[in-house]
């Protein structure tokens, strides 16, 4: 061999070989990568940040379409002028309108909320005169809290539970990583002014002299300044209300000369709302032990939700906050309040980080075993010493470059395992090679040992760099989530190859002896030998047992990518069961989570105790099954916002209509059935529930391990008239219901609630000397309620509204409204129902646009098969459908790149949802794949100053495609995006192998071997290593497949690693001698 | 190495193994079901009178201002404030010395028109002897029957002069004209008394009305004679059944009411001015209803217990609306036709069992 380059290989080695600072280096990393892993905050999944916000405006009286025209549509153009809006929704309701703006992902927060406050704020001029300002509420991911605690109990109301919670929350501020801590459900104290109109009616006493008397009343203000007996002293006029007595005094008439005081025309109650329009309940679940006691109470319950600053560590955060409700309530909480931990994302990413790093060292003491076999004990524990380095590492690049340690970033270090130990081991090998040939001084034998592998070493390393900085070109909300595979593989790869440069030399040189080599690999032409050197000759000369290896590969190929092909072009169609072989094609598994949400969406007109119904159905179900701990119910609002909620914008759903079950399970390592299984048992008797209430839309959520969307399949239909897209969306949620396992379809058109409409007889108004705006004042606080002022207690936590309301008995019909009387001027009663005609119409239906147009949404999910065969099977029944007046609906959006919607002349449904995510991904992923492959090649061709050898040596990832498919469908599992970066992953270490053996060849013929025995003997040569290699991925990747997630990834590089190395061997020798034959004769 | 490598594979393939051991749990299982003894009924659907309410007060038919005829001071008033009287009661006395000499002058104006009347009619006599004997005229003696009739007309107006004082005896002495109670007493003994002004007020208790004013919208629905319902706050919940006795109908042009006066039953224990309201059918509904005893609480919300499958209850919560005489309408939660616990128990909990021993069975 010729002496090798001064690379960097040998200045690293020379320094690092015998000197102290290698020490220094092992103790500095490992003292730093662990306070890294103790510092860095820890997190489930990778934080995606997709700035958005809600821009509320009031527009008090105005029909949906008048909102429509002078609020959303000039609000949507102003807001998507900005630059990096990715999207707006709209909607125009009677006396509201909402501007929904969503970021693009990875967007700076700051930067995007700064700019979209600039716009509108610039345009307020555009607003009209009547409406509120614009509102402006950013959706905060780091307002979401990431520990909740519920305050549950029998004994006691929700109005003594929330003075407690609030009485903790108070007492958590003072953390200094404890952020927005907020108290959901339970009441507040009011004083409530209950009217009875026949009683008003009665004395005399209108309801307008009961308002005006309130606001006119509540009254306090400093008088100035006055001085007596030689000092200045200060005049106050002291008028508020302090309490509920002072209301219940106050003089609002009088009968000859005696007062009529509020409280004879009223009840005036001090204390939580009577009638509610939200409650929130608790349940223990039959896998709590409590339910044993407390099964089948139905415990009112307030839940607190603690958020963590933004760059905080989640588990501390999470630890400090608990320990200090526990304290508090052994403190100062009664006996029978059960105080239960109902959501813990920092133990969650605890659990999560720490698993993994459990599996990581499994993974390493499995390649460990391994490199035991291969290389002997010594050399198998220096390798192996490189890894921990390698972890602390790219954990301390993390911790500055600001990424948390969360699932991804750890997979990222499981399945670059097996690249990692590989440098080591390819200098490790060579130095002990060299050890045991001997010749010369031990030092330069490890030096010079280092520099001759040097070149392939980094030239394959920097190949697998590239190919995985490629992944930060993915964009969106992928694009974020798999950044931590951008990041830390090329950082560990980096690490690693330095490392096999310092650390490795340094501990051969220490601990491994000169010419102990005991076996010798070469040394032994066993069978396996004499059958690949048959083998290679056969196919390097006869033209036809090659070409029969090239068609078998190429046949086996086409075959596999037939698996996920097959059923779109199967002769029965797409819809239906996956065929048997076939392999299905999703976007990211879901995860077994410990709990799912089970949201529940009765119609627009049913009142809130109807919701209360059907959640108490379902709730009665879902807490006998034993592997449910608890549940929260949630009516009339949905639950504390999550992650997924947030993205799906169904956080801050208020209404009688809306309910929620947040279903907690019993921990995952403590069930062998997953969420994903028990939802699916769960649906069939959720859903004959729900069947028994019409109209009711269920949905049974689990939390995507990845970004969440609206729904799995949206159909987003466009087009100008309202009525048409409201026909289309019947029409597309009955086709959807007519699919195979669509199930919890939505859609966006409400049902049409019936209005009562009160128009004003204005002759007769006037002639009895009433305003519009006087019959308004008397109507609200008939069936709204309206608050007038608010006590002023100094010992009160709380704002206590002074409300004044009918109750829900006394509530007159709308058509008989005689008893209620307006005052004149003149102080005469007049009857209402002498004044207005009420006329029976339907309320506005709320308008929507997304994008500038107008839409309806068509919403479903996949019980179990994936959305895209099922947006195939849709596609082709919506595309061309009559819609009449020979307009036809055209569908669009399902191609790689994405379809703006385009409303002229024409309607359109656009798919949207998980599906357009997917496709982003795949196309991204396939594009990053193709230009680091581009990459690759060009740097090949740098080094090898050739075009074919670098052609051939890349020939090996087609090889390696072989293996995906297949290994899918043997664990059953669903190719998804994980899967795709798993072939980036097999990409990488496919060149490297063949990258080695093409290496060798080449160092082969520079000694003099002639081409075909150069090429044959690589193989054999290379053939341990390649091994070696591949196992220590398999095995260090396969801890990986019992994750539902990652497992595809973790598929792809074992079945793909494997054939491609098997394949390699063969397949590459041959290609480089038929390629460079020409060039040796 | 083969074998090794084989060995080593299958240490990888336990620990996997090792991580993928697991088993569903149990589970606890909530409470035994209690059983409880209480009734059920099933949820009515219900003809509901679509009631048109309207606020009024009980007023007395009949109402006296007792005031004096005579001016006189106040010499003895017997009753007061709320004193229950019966019709000819002695009320009040007025100071009668005025009366008495008007008597006096009156019966002296008499024997003086009398003593004139006895020497006019002996005049008379005489002249007629004196004429058959012709001693005077003819002339004489028609003078003197004029002085006759002269006298004897006086005579009759003295008569009528003490009678009219003897009368205004009966004047000082007021009595009760009605059974009633007196209400007012708007002057004092020592007071003067004069014609027009009141003394006392009383009212007649046997005949009590109730006045309300209907609005022009519906006083097309009430007719004279129709049985109205009239809730009396004072009498607590029991409603009584009136009758419309008359219409006013002359309505205020601006606030567009008309009174309508109801005679409500006798022997009620009401007094005039209760407030109450009188509650006109306008119309009917059919509307869901639960017993008023049915209806419980549960964690801060109405409701009511159904019993399902079983006997099994669970709570259900219910928007309630009007109070029926002895129900509760039901707006929302229950569609009729449901079994309910009948009577709220405090002990009762979601998951109990009913046994039944009155009213309807439990649905199964």
């Amino acid at each position: 061999m010729s002496e090798p380059k001064r690379n960097i290989a040998w200045r690293l080695s020379e320094i690092f070989v015998t000197s102290r600072l290698t020490i220094l280096t092992i103790l500095a990393l490992t003292f730093f990568g662990s306070i890294a892993i103790y510092l860095t905050p820890r997190e489930e999944n990778p934080q995606i940040i997709v700035p958005a916000a809600h821009i509320s405006v009031q527009f008090p009286g105005a029909s949906a379409l008048e909102v429509e025209r002078l609020i959303v549509t000039p609000l949507e153009a102003i807001v998507s002028e900005i630059v990096g809006v990715d999207h707006t929704n709209a909607l125009a309701m009677n006396s509201v309108g909402i501007v929904g703006v969503s970021f693009k992902a990875g967007e700076n927060k700051e930067d995007s909320f700064v700019k979209l406050y600039n716009r509108i704020s610039g345009n307020l001029d555009k607003m009209p005169s009547g409406s509120s300002a614009p509102l402006i509420k950013a959706l905060d991911v780091d307002d979401m809290p990431v520990v909740t605690v519920t305050l549950a109990s029998d004994t006691y109301d929700d109005f003594a539970l929330k003075q407690m919670a609030e009485h903790m929350a108070e007492r958590l501020h003072s953390l200094p990583s404890v952020s927005v801590v907020t108290v959901k459900g339970g009441q507040d104290r009011e004083i409530r002014i209950n009217l009875d109109p026949d009683r008003l009616a009665a004395f005399g006493v209108p309801l307008t002299r009961v308002r005006d008397t309130l606001a006119g009343n509540n009254l306090s203000v400093p008088a100035g300044d006055t001085v007596q007996e030689g000092s200045t002293r200060s005049v106050f006029l002291d008028g508020f209300f302090k309490d509920a007595d002072a209301v219940r005094n106050l003089v609002v008439g009088q009968n000859g000369g005696r007062p009529i005081y509020l409280g004879d025309v009223s009840d005036i109650v001090d204390g939580p709302p009577k009638e509610r329009e939200r409650i929130s309940r608790f349940s223990f679940g039959a896998g709590d032990a409590r339910n044993a006691e407390f099964g089948n109470l139905d415990m009112a319950a307030v839940t607190l939700g603690v958020a963590k600053k933004k760059g905080t560590n989640a588990v501390f955060m999470a630890d400090d906050t608990i320990e200090r409700i526990r304290r508090m309530q052994d403190e100062f909480l009664p006996r029978d309040v059960h105080v239960v931990v109902t959501r813990n994302d920092g133990e969650k990413a605890d659990d999560a980080v720490n698993l993994l790093i459990e599996h990581f060292f499994i993974a390493v003491s499995t390649v460990f075993l391994v490199l035991i076999l291969f290389l002997g004990w010594k050399e198998a524990l220096i390798v192996t010493m490189t890894v921990p380095l390698v972890l602390f590492v790219t954990i301390g690049a993390d911790f500055i470059h600001g990424i948390t340690i969360n699932r991804v970033s750890l997979f990222a270090l499981i399945l670059s395992l097996g690249l990692l130990v590989d440098d080591a081991i390819v200098v490790i090998e060579n130095i002990h090679r060299r050890y045991y040939n001997g010749g010369g001084e031990k030092k330069d034998i490890t030096i010079r040992a280092c520099a001759e592998v040097g070149g392939a070493a980094n030239l394959a390393t920097a190949t697998v760099i590239v190919v995985f900085l490629s992944l930060m070109l993915v964009g969106g909300m992928p694009g974020q989530y798999f950044y931590p595979v951008a990041f830390n593989v090329p950082v560990a790869m980096a690490a690693s190859l330095f490392l096999a440069y310092t650390v490795t030399p340094w501990a051969a040189y220490r601990w491994v002896g000169m010419g102990h080599r005991e076996e010798e690999a070469e040394a032994r032409p066993g069978r396996l030998e004499r059958a690949y050197r048959w083998l290679m000759e056969l196919s390097m000369n006869r033209r036809a047992v090659r070409w029969a290896i090239y068609g078998v590969t190429l046949a086996t190929l086409s075959l596999t990518v037939l698996q996920p092909a097959w059923q779109f072009v199967r002769p029965e169609g797409v819809a239906g069961p996956k065929p048997s072989f076939g392999v299905s094609t999703g976007f990211l598994p879901k995860d077994n989570k410990n709990t799912f949400n089970v949201s529940l969406q009765t119609p627009e007109t049913t009142p809130v105790e109807m919701t209360d119904r059907l959640v108490r159905e379902v709730n009665a179900i879902l807490v006998k099954n034993p592997l449910i701990t608890n549940t929260q119910s949630w009516v009339g609002q949905s639950g504390v916002i999550d992650f997924n909620a947030l993205l799906r914008g169904s956080g801050d759903r208020v209404g009688a209509n809306i309910g929620e079950i947040r279903v907690n399970l019993i921990d995952k390592h403590a069930r062998e059935t997953s969420s994903i299984e028990l939802v699916r048992e769960l649906r069939p008797a959720v859903e004959a529930i729900a069947a028994r209430y019409p109209g009711t839309y269920v949905q049974m959520v689990e939390d995507p391990p990845g970004p969440a969307m609206r729904a799995t399949v949206l159909a987003e239909i466009y087009g100008k008239d309202l009525d048409v897209l409201r026909e289309l969306s019947g029409r597309a949620e009955e086709i959807f219901a007519a699919t195979f396992d669509m199930v919890d379809i939505t859609t966006s058109e409400p049902l049409d609630v019936v209005e009562y409409k009160i128009v004003v007889d204005q002759e007769k108004a006037a002639l009895s000397g009433v305003s519009n705006a006087q019959i308004a004042a008397i109507l609200r606080p008939l069936y709204a309620g309206e608050v007038i002022g608010r006590i002023h207690s100094d010992n009160s936590r709380h704002v206590v509204p002074i409300r004044v309301r009918v109750p829900y008995s006394q509530q007159p019909d709308p058509n008989h409204l005689e008893n209620i009387i307006v005052e004149n001027a003149a102080g005469q009663g007049i009857p209402l129902s002498e004044l207005v005609q009420v006329v029976s119409g339907l309320r506005d239906r709320p308008i929507l646009h997304k994008d500038n147009e107008r839409v309806t949404f068509v919403g479903g999910e996949l019980a179990q098969t994936s959305q895209i065969y099922a947006i195939a099977d849709l596609d082709s029944k919506f595309d061309g459908m009559e819609i009449g007046n020979g307009l036809r609906l055209e569908t669009g959006n399902i191609s790689l790149a994405t379809a703006a919607p385009d409303t002229i002349g024409k309607y359109q449904l656009l798919w949207n949802g998980e599906i357009r995510l997917m496709l982003d991904t795949y196309r991204d992923m396939g594009m990053v794949m193709g230009l680091a492959l581009v990459f690759v090649f060009l740097l090949l061709v740098g080094y090898y100053q050739s075009f074919k050898i670098p052609l051939v040596s890349m020939a090996s990832v087609p090889l390696g495609m072989i293996g995906v498919f297949p290994g899918h469908w043997i664990m059953g599992a669903d190719f998804s995006a994980t899967s795709m970066v798993g072939i980036i992953a097999l990409a990488g270490v496919a060149i490297r192998s063949s990258l080695l053996i093409i290496d060798f060849i080449r160092d082969n013929q520079s000694q003099g071997m002639a081409l075909q025995e150069a090429a044959y003997q690589a193989g054999i040569v290379r053939a341990r290593p390649i091994l070696l290699t591949t196992l220590a991925v398999v095995l260090g990747s396969a801890i990986m497949l019992t994750d539902p997630v990652f497992g595809g990834l973790a598929i792809s590089l074992i079945f793909g690693t494997g054939v491609s190395s098997a394949l390699t061997i063969i397949v590459v020798p041959v290609l480089y001698y038929r390629a460079n034959r020409g060039a040796e004769a | 190495m083969f074998n090794a490598l084989f060995r080593t594979a299958l240490v990888g393939v336990c620990l996997f193994a090792l991580v993928g051991c697991k088993e569903d749990p149990e589970g606890h299982h909530a409470p035994e079901a209690r059983s409880l003894d209480l009734p059920v009924t099933r949820v009515e659907i219900a003809a509901a009178d679509r009631l048109y309410s309207t606020p009024g007060s009980a007023i007395s038919q009949e109402r006296i201002e007792v005031s004096s005829r005579t001016t006189g001071y106040l010499q003895r008033i017997t009753v007061h404030e709320g004193d229950v009287i019966s019709k000819g009661d002695i009320l009040i006395e007025i100071d009668p010395t005025d009366i008495e000499g008007a008597i006096n002058r009156a019966q002296a104006a008499l024997s003086s028109a009398e003593t004139a009347l006895s020497d006019a009619e002996q005049d008379v006599v005489r002249l007629e002897n004196l004429l058959e004997r012709g001693a005077v005229s003819n002339e004489n003696l028609r003078k003197a029957t004029v002085a006759r009739d002269v006298s004897r007309a006086r005579l009759a107006e003295a008569q009528a002069a003490l009678d009219t004082a003897l009368a205004g005896r009966r004047y000082t002495t007021i009595i009760s004209p009605i059974d009633g109670i007196v209400v007012a007493r708007q002057k004092q003994v020592g007071d003067l008394a004069t014609p027009g002004f009141p003394i006392l007020t009383i009212e007649s208790r046997t005949r009590l009305l109730f006045r309300t004013s209907v609005s022009e919208s519906h006083i097309g629905v009430v007719r004279v004679g129709d049985p109205v319902k009239v809730a009396i706050d004072a009498l607590g919940k029991e409603d009584v059944t009136g009758e419309i006795l008359r219409i006013i109908p002359s309505g205020d042009p601006v606030t567009r009411r008309y009174d309508v006066e109801i005679a409500l039953p006798s022997g009620l224990d009401v007094f005039p001015g209760m407030f109450g309201r009188a509650h006109f059918v306008i119309g009917s509904d059919r509307v869901v209803t639960i017993p008023a005893r049915a209806l419980t609480e549960r964690g801060g919300l109405p409701g009511a217990f159904i019993v399902g499958d079983n006997g099994a209850v669970h709570f259900r919560w219910l928007r309630t609306g009007r109070e029926l005489s002895d129900a509760i309408e039901v707006n929302a939660g229950l569609n009729g036709g449901e079994t309910i616990v009948a009577q709220d128990d405090d002990r009762l909990r979601g998951g109990d069992r009913i046994e039944t021993t009155a009213g309807a069975t439990p649905d199964e």
